[in-house]
C-alpha cells in the first residue's frame, strides 16, 4: 500500500523525520519500503494571478495574459482552454527547466511577447489521474487561498509530498489504514501519535433495534441514520487526501465514506433512506438468489453464500462488496445511513472472484478487517461531517453484535521468549519494546491494544520484541541444536550413485516439466496399469497431465535438441512420478545417433547393446546380478519388436528398452530405455562375499558354430553351462557375424576352472566333446568346418 | 693368407667405412666366419715352429680381438643411427585431440541439490521425501493455513480436485515428517524437491525447486535458525558474504525472517544483479508455529524448532549466472555440458 507522507504527518509527529532511517527502521520491522517516490523539485516557478486574459488577435486558441506574480506582471501567451481572468495559475519563468528538460525562454508567438509558461501538471511530471478533466486536459488551477509570488510552489501546494510503497504483510491489516500505519510508525521510530481516539458519545442517540445477521458471516453491525443540509461537492483538503490516496471525489458523503476508509481501515457504506422508503428491518442473509443491480449500473446474480443486506424484502447492498444502485447517494441526499459492519474475508473473497467484482472495501475485507473498531470509523464519519456541512444530525443508530469480547490478556513469559529468540533480553529491555507498542507487560501475561487483533499468544509476542529489536541480541550459534547422524537411506543412496554413474557413462543429465499434454501421455506408457493425474486449472493445455512415465519428457528433450543442431546425444533423468497408485521413482535414458570421440574423428553409431550396456550398469549400481532378471523381447507396441526388451524381476515388469518401433512415425529412431528404480530398490541382494581363486591354471577352448535365427547366444550359454558345470569359469564371445537371412555364425572362448586339480588333455578332450555333442543335439547347431 | 700381408689400421678403418647392416655383415664374415681371413691365418699355422706359433698367433688373436671390438662399436652406432631414424619417423602430432571418456553433466538443478544435501548431511541432517501431488490437509491445513486462512491468496496452485492439489512448496513434507515422527524428536530434515505454481515469466516457471528445512527439539532457537543459515549462504556463495535477516510473514512460523545475502557480484556496492540495494533476496524461515507443532501432534509447551525454505532454481541462476529459468528445463546440451565439471 502508497503512504503519503504528509497525511502520515497528520496523525503522528514525523516534523524532520529522515527519510531513510524511516525505510530501515521499517523494512527491518517487517515492513518493507518497496519504494519511495517524491516529485523532483522545479526552480524557477511562481503562482501567479491571471489579471488580463483576451484572445489573441492572429489564432484561434491562443491567450495573451497579464500575470501577476507578485513583484512584476508578466505577458505570457497560453494556449489553454481553462485559462480565464481572475484564477491563480503556476508559472513556469524565464531560466526553468521543466523534467522533459525544456528551458523556458523569452519568446515571441505569433508577434506578441512571453516571458514564461502556465504550466499543467504532466509538464510539471506530477500525477494528474485523480484530478478533474479540465485540469487533465488544460493547466493546473491554484486555490484560489494560495498567495502569489515566487516561492517553493511545490511545497505552497503540497506536490512535496513523499510517497511511501510499503509491503503490508498478510497478518497485518490492521496496517491497511493510514491510523494503523501511523500507530507503527509511531511505535517504531517512537514518535507522538496525533490520532484523537475519543469516542462518539453513541449512548446518547435514540436506539433502534431493527438490524440483525441471520448468518455467523456477518457478526457485526452498526448504522448511523443521518441528516444533513446538501450533499456538495467536497471542499479542497478533502479532495486533495482523497487524491493522495487514490480516489476520486464524487460527492461529500461518499468521499467522507472514502475517507475514513482510508484512514480506519473499515469500510463505510452510505444509503440514502429517502430512496429506500420506509422499511422495518435491515437484516443480512447468506441464502438469497436474485439479480441485484450495483453501483456500477450492471446486473449481478446473487447465489447462496453471497452476503446481503437486506431493508425488509430488498436487497440494498451486496455487503462489503459495492451498494445497490437504487439506494445510491448522490447530490440530492439528505437523509442517509451509514453502515459499518463486518463480513467474513472467504465470503467476500469467493463472492468478489465468481463476479469478477472488485471494490476498495472488498479488496479490504478479504485481508480481514478487524470488528472490534466500527464505532472508531462511525465516529470519525461524524466528526468530519461537522466539519463538512453546515448542518448534520446524527438522528438514531442501530447496532448488532455477536462478537466474543476481545481478549486483550495473553499469558507471557519472558526466560520462554528468550529460550526461543536464543536472546538474553532483559525485564527492562522487552518492557520498552513492548510498551512502544502499546502492549502492557505483567508478570506473567500482556495486554495487548484491541487494534492489534493478530496478538493471540506467547509467540505472537516474541514476534514483536523480535522485530522491534530486529536481530539484535540474539546469539548467531548451533549450541543447544541436537547431535545426530547425517545419512542417506539405502534408496537415496543408490540414486545418488546411479547419477555419478550415468555421468562418467557420458550421460548429461535432464530436468523436466511434471505436467505435460493430454497427447505426450499417450504417445508411450511403459508401465500401463498407471492412471494419471489430471489437473483441473491447467494455465495451457501442453501442462495438464501428470506425467506416468518419463519418455515423454525425453524424447521432447531429445527432439529439442535435435531440432537445435545437438543431433549426437546421451540423455537420463530420474525423477519421481506420482499417479493414482502411488508414488515411483523412474529413471529413462535416451541415445541418438553417434557417439564420437577425438572430435570426429572416431565414432560409433548408438546401437541397441550400449543402451544393454547402460542397463546393465544400472543393475550394477543396485548390485543385482543377471541371473535375478529375464529379458524378453519387448510386447509394448511403442518399441521395436525385435529389436527392444521387456525387463522382468520375479515376473513382474520392470522396464523396457530398445529402439523406438518404425510404425510409431511421429518419433525418430531414437534408442530409449525407462526403469522403475523403485522395484530394483526392493531387489534384496545379499552382502557381497569373497569367491575363492583357483591356485590350479585355468585352460581356454574355442567353439565356432553356425546356427539358425532361432537359437540365441544366450541358448548357447545355458547348453554349455549345463554341460560342464562349475568347471566353467567364463564364456566369451569372439566372434559373431550374420552369414544370411537364416544362418550366423557365432566363435565362443570357453575358460576352464578346477579348484581341485590340473585338468588332463583327457578331461579337457571329454568336455569340449560333450559340448559339442550336446550343443548339436539340443539346439540342433553345428560346430563351423563339419 | 700371410699375417705379414694384414694391416690392422687398414682393417679398422674397412669397417669404419661400412655404410650399411650388410657391409658390416660382410666385413665381419670376411674377416671372422669360419672361412675368414683370422681363421685361414690358424690355419696355416701347421708349417710354424712352436715358438713362431705363440707369438705370431698372440698377434694374430690381439688383431682379431681389435676388429671383433671396432666391429660391436660399430654395429651398436649403426644400430642407434636406424632407431633414431626409426623415432624420427614415428613422430606423432601430440596436440591430436585426445581419446578420453566424455564426462556426462548434471543439471544446475541437481548440481544445487547436491551441494545442499552434502552441506546439510554433514551437519547431522537426514533426507525427507513426499509426494508432489498433495493433498490439501498436508499443504496447506496441518501448516496453520485452514482453508478460509488469506494468505490462500498468496499462492495460486495446480489443483486435481478440491482436496487434492500439486505441492505449492515443500513445506508440505514438514506435515508428513512431523506426522511419522508422533511427536518424538530429535527431528532434523531437509527435503529438496519439485514445487508447482501457476507462475510464468523469466524468473518464474510453473515448477521450480524448493528445499525444505525442519529441526524440533527441545531447545532449538532463532538464533541456531540464523547461524544455520549463515553458515549454509557462506557455502553457497563464499565465506566473505554478509547475511541479514528481515521479519517477513508466513502461516507457518512465527517470527518469520527473509534472509538476505550481500551481493556476490559486487560486493554490496550495488548493480543490476541485486537491484542496487547491494542484498539479494535469497530465502524464507523462522521459528515454526506452535499451531504447526500442535497440528502435528508436538507438545508446543516442550519443543520448539524451525524451518526454512530455500529457491533451488534461483540459487542455480544466481551461482551460475542463469539469466532465464527455462534454460533449466529446456535441457539443451550445450547448456548442461557446459555444468560437466562441477558435477564431479
Amino acid at each position: 500500500m502508497v503512504f503519503s507522507l504528509n497525511i502520515l504527518k497528520t496523525l503522528v509527529d514525523l516534523e524532520n523525520i529522515d527519510i531513510s532511517y524511516l525505510k530501515e527502521r521499517l523494512t527491518f520491522s517487517g515492513f518493507e519500503v518497496e519504494d519511495v517516490k517524491f516529485n523532483k523539485k522545479i526552480d524557477n516557478l511562481a503562482i501567479g494571478l491571471v489579471t488580463e486574459c483576451i484572445d489573441h488577435p492572429d489564432s484561434d486558441h491562443l491567450h495573451l495574459l497579464k500575470v501577476d506574480i507578485g513583484n512584476e506582471v508578466l505577458d505570457i501567451v497560453c494556449g489553454a482552454k481553462n485559462v480565464k481572468k481572475g484564477v491563480k495559475v503556476i508559472l513556469a519563468m524565464v531560466n526553468c527547466v521543466l523534467p522533459n528538460n525544456v528551458v523556458i525562454k523569452e519568446s515571441t508567438i505569433r508577434g506578441y511577447k512571453s516571458y514564461g509558461m502556465c504550466c499543467s501538471l504532466k509538464e510539471l511530471n506530477i500525477d494528474d489521474s485523480y484530478y478533474p478533466d479540465d485540469i487533465k486536459n488544460g493547466i493546473f488551477i491554484c486555490d484560489e487561498k494560495v498567495e502569489i509570488g515566487k516561492q517553493d510552489v511545490f511545497k505552497t501546494l503540497g506536490f512535496d509530498d513523499v510517497y511511501l510503497d510499503i509491503n503490508v504483510l498478510a497478518n497485518r491489516s490492521d496496517c491497511l489504514s493510514y491510523y494503523g500505519m501511523a500507530k507503527e510508525i509511531a511505535s517504531l521510530v517512537d514518535r507522538k501519535l496525533l490520532i484523537d481516539d475519543k469516542l462518539y458519545n453513541f449512548e446518547k442517540l435514540p436506539l433502534k433495534r431493527n438490524c440483525k445477521s441471520a448468518t455467523s458471516k456477518c457478526q457485526k453491525l452498526d448504522f448511523v441514520e443521518l441528516q444533513i443540509d446538501e450533499n456538495k461537492t467536497s471542499p479542497q483538503w478533502l479532495q486533495e487526501v482523497l487524491r493522495k490516496c487514490n480516489v476520486n471525489s464524487i460527492s461529500c458523503l461518499v468521499d467522507i465514506g472514502n475517507f475514513v476508509m482510508k484512514m480506519t481501515g473499515q469500510p463505510i457504506h452510505v444509503y440514502d433512506l429517502d430512496k429506500i422508503g420506509k422499511y422495518k428491518n435491515i437484516i443480512v442473509r447468506d441464502d438469497v438468489e436474485t439479480t441485484f443491480k450495483a453501483l456500477d449500473k450492471k446486473d449481478y446474480q446473487i447465489q447462496k453464500n453471497d452476503l446481503c443486506v437486506m431493508f425488509d424484502d430488498n436487497v440494498e447492498c451486496l455487503g462489503g462488496i459495492m451498494g445497490g444502485e437504487h439506494c445510491a447517494c448522490d447530490e440530492n441526499s439528505k437523509h442517509v445511513l451509514i453502515e459499518a459492519a463486518n463480513f467474513f474475508h472467504q465470503n467476500i473473497r469467493l463472492t468478489s472472484k465468481r463476479l469478477n467484482l472488485i471494490s476498495d472495501s472488498s479488496t479490504l475485507f478479504i485481508k480481514k478487517v478487524n470488528p472490534y473498531l466500527t464505532k472508531e470509523a462511525l465516529t470519525l464519519f461524524i466528526n468530519t461531517c461537522k466539519l463538512v456541512f453546515k448542518k448534520a444530525k446524527v438522528v438514531s443508530i442501530s447496532s448488532y453484535s455477536k462478537l466474543k469480547p476481545f481478549k486483550n490478556k495473553i499469558p507471557f513469559s519472558i526466560s520462554k521468549l528468550n529460550n526461543r529468540l536464543g536472546s538474553n533480553y532483559s525485564y527492562e529491555e522487552v518492557k520498552k519494546a513492548l510498551s512502544s507498542l502499546r502492549i502492557k507487560l505483567y508478570k506473567n501475561y500482556v495486554i495487548v491494544p484491541i487494534d492489534r487483533t493478530d496478538l493471540v499468544e506467547q509467540c505472537d509476542i516474541e514476534e514483536e520484541v523480535f522485530r522491534f529489536y530486529m536481530a539484535r541480541n540474539i546469539n548467531l550459534t548451533l549450541d543447544k541444536m541436537p547431535i545426530t547422524v547425517g545419512s542417506l537411506t539405502d534408496e537415496q543412496h543408490n540414486i545418488k550413485k546411479l547419477h555419478n554413474r550415468l555421468t562418467n557413462l557420458g550421460l548429461d543429465q535432464i530436468v523436466c516439466f511434471t505436467l505435460i499434454s493430454k497427447q505426450q501421455h499417450e504417445l508411450v506408457q511403459v508401465f500401463k496399469q498407471e492412471e494419471p493425474f489430471i489437473v483441473s486449472n491447467p494455465m495451457t493445455a501442453d501442462h495438464e497431465y501428470v506425467r506416468t512415465d518419463l519418455l515423454p519428457s525425453m524424447i521432447e528433450t531429445l527432439n529439442y535438441n535435435v531440432n537445435h543442431r545437438h543431433t549426437d546425444l546421451a540423455l537420463y533423468e530420474i525423477s519421481n512420478v506420482d499417479t493414482k497408485n502411488g508414488v515411483k521413482n523412474l529413471l529413462s535414458v535416451g541415445l541418438a545417433n553417434f557417439k564420437f570421440n577425438r572430435d570426429k574423428l572416431e565414432f560409433h553409431k548408438f546401437d541397441f547393446y550400449d543402451m544393454k550396456g547402460i542397463f546393465e550398469s544400472v543393475m550394477d549400481v543396485y548390485k543385482i546380478e543377471p541371473n535375478r532378471y529375464v529379458l524378453k523381447p519387448s510386447t509394448n507396441d511403442f518399441f521395436h519388436k525385435g529389436i527392444s526388451a521387456d525387463v522382468f524381476i520375479n515376473n513382474k515388469l520392470v522396464g523396457t528398452f530398445g529402439l523406438v518401433s518404425p510404425k510409431i512415425t511421429s518419433v525418430k529412431p531414437y534408442f530409449l530405455m525407462e526403469l522403475n528404480l523403485s522395484s530394483l530398490q526392493e531387489v534384496r541382494v545379499n552382502q557381497q562375499k569373497m569367491k575363492p581363486i583357483s591356485s590350479y591354471p585355468k585352460v581356454s577352448r574355442d567353439f565356432s558354430f553356425i546356427l539358425n535365427n532361432n537359437v540365441s547366444f544366450n541358448n548357447i550359454i545355458d547348453v554349455i553351462r549345463k554341460t560342464c558345470g562349475k568347471n566353467i569359469n567364463s564364456i566369451k564371445l569372439f566372434d559373431y557375424f550374420k552369414m544370411d537371412d537364416n544362418q550366423t555364425s557365432i566363435g565362443l572362448n570357453v575358460e576352464f576352472v578346477n579348484f581341485e586339480k590340473t585338468f588332463t588333455d583327457e578331461e579337457l578332450k571329454l568336455m569340449s566333446n560333450k559340448i559339442i555333442e550336446n550343443c548339436e543335439r539340443t539346439l540342433n547347431i553345428k560346430l563351423k568346418g563339419e | 693368407m700371410n699375417i705379414e700381408n694384414l694391416n690392422l689400421d687398414e682393417i679398422l678403418q674397412e669397417i669404419e667405412n661400412a655404410k650399411s647392416k650388410e657391409e658390416i655383415e660382410r666385413i665381419k664374415n670376411k674377416y671372422l666366419s669360419k672361412k675368414g681371413i683370422f681363421l685361414s691365418i690358424f690355419a696355416s699355422f701347421a708349417s710354424l715352429t712352436k715358438e713362431e706359433k705363440v707369438s705370431i698367433g698372440a698377434r694374430i688373436n690381439k688383431m682379431k680381438m681389435s676388429v671383433e671390438d671396432k666391429l660391436k662399436q660399430k654395429e651398436l652406432s649403426q644400430f642407434y643411427e636406424e632407431i633414431n631414424q626409426r623415432i624420427e619417423n614415428e613422430k606423432i602430432d601430440i596436440s591430436l585431440p585426445s581419446r578420453k571418456q566424455k564426462l556426462g553433466a548434471k543439471n544446475p538443478f541437481q548440481l544445487v541439490v547436491d551441494d545442499i544435501t552434502e552441506f546439510f548431511l554433514n551437519m547431522g541432517y537426514k533426507v525427507a521425501d513426499g509426494p508432489e501431488v498433495e493433498l490439501d490437509h498436508f499443504n496447506f491445513e496441518l501448516l496453520n493455513t485452514p482453508k478460509d486462512h488469506p494468505a490462500r491468496d498468496m499462492q495460486d496452485s495446480f489443483f486435481i480436485n478440491q482436496n487434492t492439489l500439486l505441492r505449492s512448496h515443500t513445506s508440505a513434507v514438514q506435515a508428513h515428517v512431523m506426522q511419522d515422527a508422533k511427536g518424538q524428536v530429535p527431528i532434523k530434515i531437509i527435503c529438496p524437491g519439485k514445487v508447482y505454481r501457476r507462475d510464468n515469466d523469466a524468473t518464474h516457471s510453473h515448477q521450480f525447486g524448493q528445499v525444505e528445512g525442519l529441526v524440533i527439539d527441545k531447545n532449538i532457537s532463532m538464533g541456531n535458525l540464523m547461524e544455520t543459515l549463515t553458515l549454509l549462504l557462506r557455502h553457497l556463495f563464499g565465506k566473505n558474504r554478509e547475511v541479514r535477516f528481515r521479519p517477513s510473514y508466513f502461516p507457518f512460523t512465527e517470527p518469520s525472517v527473509e534472509v538476505d545475502v550481500s551481493c556476490f557480484n559486487c560486493n554490496g556496492k550495488g548493480c543490476s544483479l541485486c537491484k542496487d540495494t547491494g542484498w539479494i533476496e535469497i530465502l524464507g524461515s523462522g521459528m515454526v508455529h506452535p499451531n504447526v507443532l500442535r497440528l502435528n501432534n508436538f507438545d508446543d509447551k516442550k519443543y520448539q524448532g524451525f524451518a526454512f525454505g530455500i529457491g533451488i532454481d534461483r540459487i542455480a541462476m544466481l551461482k551460475y549466472g542463469i539469466d532465464d529459468i527455462k534454460g533449466i528445463y529446456t535441457n539443451n546440451v550445450e547448456f548442461l555440458e557446459q555444468f560437466a565439471k562441477e558435477g564431479e
